[in-house]
Parts: C-alpha cells; structure tokens; sequence
C-alpha cells in the first residue's frame, strides 16, 4: 500500500497506511491531514517504546497499531467531530463567494461571470438575481391567463426569491463575522428557497393545469426538500453541537 | 474497565499537570490507573479534537526528532469544566459508596 501523501520518505508500515485510510475516510482533506500527522506521530512513538523493550520492529510496529484500536470506531468518532468532503465543499461553497453555490452553478458554468468580478459577493448576487428574473419570465411566459390571486402568488415567490439573493449574498460576511451557524443556516434556506420557487413557481396558473401532470412540481420540490435536508441537516447539527458547547 | 463516556474529563485532568501531546496522555491515563483503565488509543484522538473544538482545550504544532508533534493544553474554560465534573464525581462516589457500603 501506498503510505499517504507527505509520508514519503517513511518505511512501508502497511498496517498504519491501511489504518489511517478506514480512520479518515470521507473527511476533507485539511482533516485528514492533521489526523494522520497526529497518528502517525504516535505511531512511531509507540514503534520507538516497543522496539527499545526488546520487540523487533515488525512486531512493535504490529503492537503499535493494534494499540490504536478499531479504525471504524475512531472513523465514527471523527465523523462527529469534523465535517466530511462534502460537508466541508458546502461550507466553502458559501464562505468564499467565489465558488458557486449549487443554486447558482449550472448558471455560473454557462456564464464563467463570476471570476471575472472584482468583488465576490457582486457576482453571486448577479447569478442569484439572474435565476429570479428567469423564474419571472418563465412565469410570464408560461402563463399568459394568471387570475389576480395567481399573479399575487407569483410575485410572492419572487420577492421571496429576491430576498434569499440577498442572504446568500450576505452569507460570507456572517460567516466572517463569527456566526458560523447562523451563516450556514441562512444559506441552506436561501439555496432551498430559490430552487423551491424555481420548481414551483410554473405549477401555479392554468398552463400546469392543462399541460403538466398535476402536483409534478410539488413532487419535485418534495425530492428537493429531502436530498436538501441529507446533505445541510446533518452539517447544521454539527456545527450546532460544537457552538453549544463553546 | 471500559472508559465510556469518562475519557473526556480524564483527558482534562491529565492536562491539568501542564502541556502534554496525545500519546503522552494515553500513556498517562494507563499509568495512573496502574492500567485498570485501559483504551484503545485511537479512541484518544477524536476524544481530543472534540475537546478542542469546544474550547476546552487548545493545541500547538511543534517539531521533534524530525517530526511534526500536537502538544495540547488545558483552557479556561476547560480548568472550569474539569471543576465542574470533580464536583459530579464526588457526589456521585459518595452516593454509591454509601449505598454499596450499606449492604
């Protein structure tokens, strides 16, 4: 087995190499990283006490990482301590401004705007604001025949889409000002926000009443709120029980 | 004798004699119970990153012997919850002690 990345010039312990790999896996990078220097120093410490008490090193090495237990167990226990990759990408993805939020990727691939503005948070608010005007005019569009009550629900929608522009624009200052969760908390409603009313929005008026199956949206948004809440509830209660205790 | 729940507070009490890195804590808490506390040490770690991301305890890289090393120390806040738990832990010994030594 191949020793991690920074280990090179270190002899080939493949049961260390291989227990590191179950202990960290699926944690970011930076996580990983300071877990296995961290080990690995504890490792050789223990490798330096068992050899100097007479073992051999294969069977000091052996003793030292049987002695660090099951990796599974230590992985669960990471797990509560640290986000995963996927969790961290969400973090990042609202912290730095730069990076698209999923709402707004697919429009930032098609575009490649956002790299080029000086400040991050112009660009996000551009692609945000871009997925409410297209929700707008799909509406306009799809929708010749609104009664009053069925325009009244469609701007409804997209001033509350407006408004979760404005959050998610915002995130990253909160973020910055120390309000870890609330950041997060904002922009995981914010993102749920403008994907629900974009789902939404065309299932009101009478086009989806005569062309689509009736309630296919409300489906979707049902799929939406579900994939949402894997991916941001756990992350939130995460960070909820570490603010907790601080 | 299976550490649940407690290896936490002993990782404070450990700290509290000064700065230590993890696998002189390890050792230190197999010590001092003359080995009837025993633990897998992987166990330790997240137990102590836990502890720091909490605000228990903070930590320090340093280099020794060519190597990268993490000596962790005990924080205000960590000193204060220790307190908290030795006070639990004697009204709790007391209680069982009275109870077990009745019978």
């Amino acid at each position: 087995m191949k020793p991690p990345e920074g280990l090179c010039d270190w002899p080939d312990y493949t049961n260390l190499y291989a227990w590191l790999k179950v202990a960290t896996k699926g944690l970011s990078d930076d996580s990983r990283a300071r877990i296995r220097d961290e080990i690995t120093d504890h490792f050789q410490q223990a490798l330096d006490d068992g050899m100097r008490a007479g073992l051999s090193e294969d069977d000091a090495a052996q003793r030292a990482v049987e002695g660090l237990g099951s990796p599974k167990s230590a992985r669960r226990a990471f797990r509560r301590t640290y986000l995963t990759r996927w969790q961290a990408n969400i973090v990042r993805s609202f912290v730095d401004a730069r990076k698209p939020t999923t709402s707004s990727s697919i429009l930032s691939t098609a575009l490649d705007a956002e790299r080029g503005w000086r400040r991050s948070w112009q660009g996000r608010l551009l692609l945000s604001a871009i997925m409410v005007l297209l929700v707008a005019s799909r509406t306009a569009l799809m929708n010749q025949h609104l009664s009053l009550r069925e325009w009244q629900l469609h701007i409804g929608i997209v001033a509350v889409m407006l408004v979760a522009t404005s959050v998610l624009a915002a995130v990253p200052r909160i973020f910055r000002n120390g309000r870890e969760r609330m950041a997060i908390a904002l922009g995981s409603f914010a993102e749920l926000v403008l994907w629900g009313g974009f789902i939404i929005a065309p299932e009101i008026g009478p086009f989806s009443r005569t062309i689509n199956p009736p309630g296919l949206s409300f489906w979707l948004a049902g799929v939406l709120f579900i994939v949402w809440a894997a991916l941001h509830l756990p992350l939130l209660l995460k960070l909820s029980r570490r603010q907790e205790s601080t | 004798m299976n550490l649940k729940g407690t290896l936490p507070v002993l990782i404070l009490q450990v700290l509290s004699a000064g700065e230590r890195h993890g696998y002189a804590i390890a050792q230190e808490i197999k010590e001092s119970s003359r080995g009837v506390l025993d633990f897998k040490e992987g166990s330790l770690y997240p137990a102590l990153h836990a502890q720091e991301k909490k605000g228990f305890i903070t930590s320090v890289d340093r280099s020794y012997d060519g190597r990268r090393r993490r000596y962790y120390r005990l924080a205000k806040a960590g000193a204060e919850a220790l307190d908290v738990h030795r006070h639990k832990w004697r009204q709790l010994s007391l209680a069982v002690t009275e109870i077990l030594g009745a019978t």
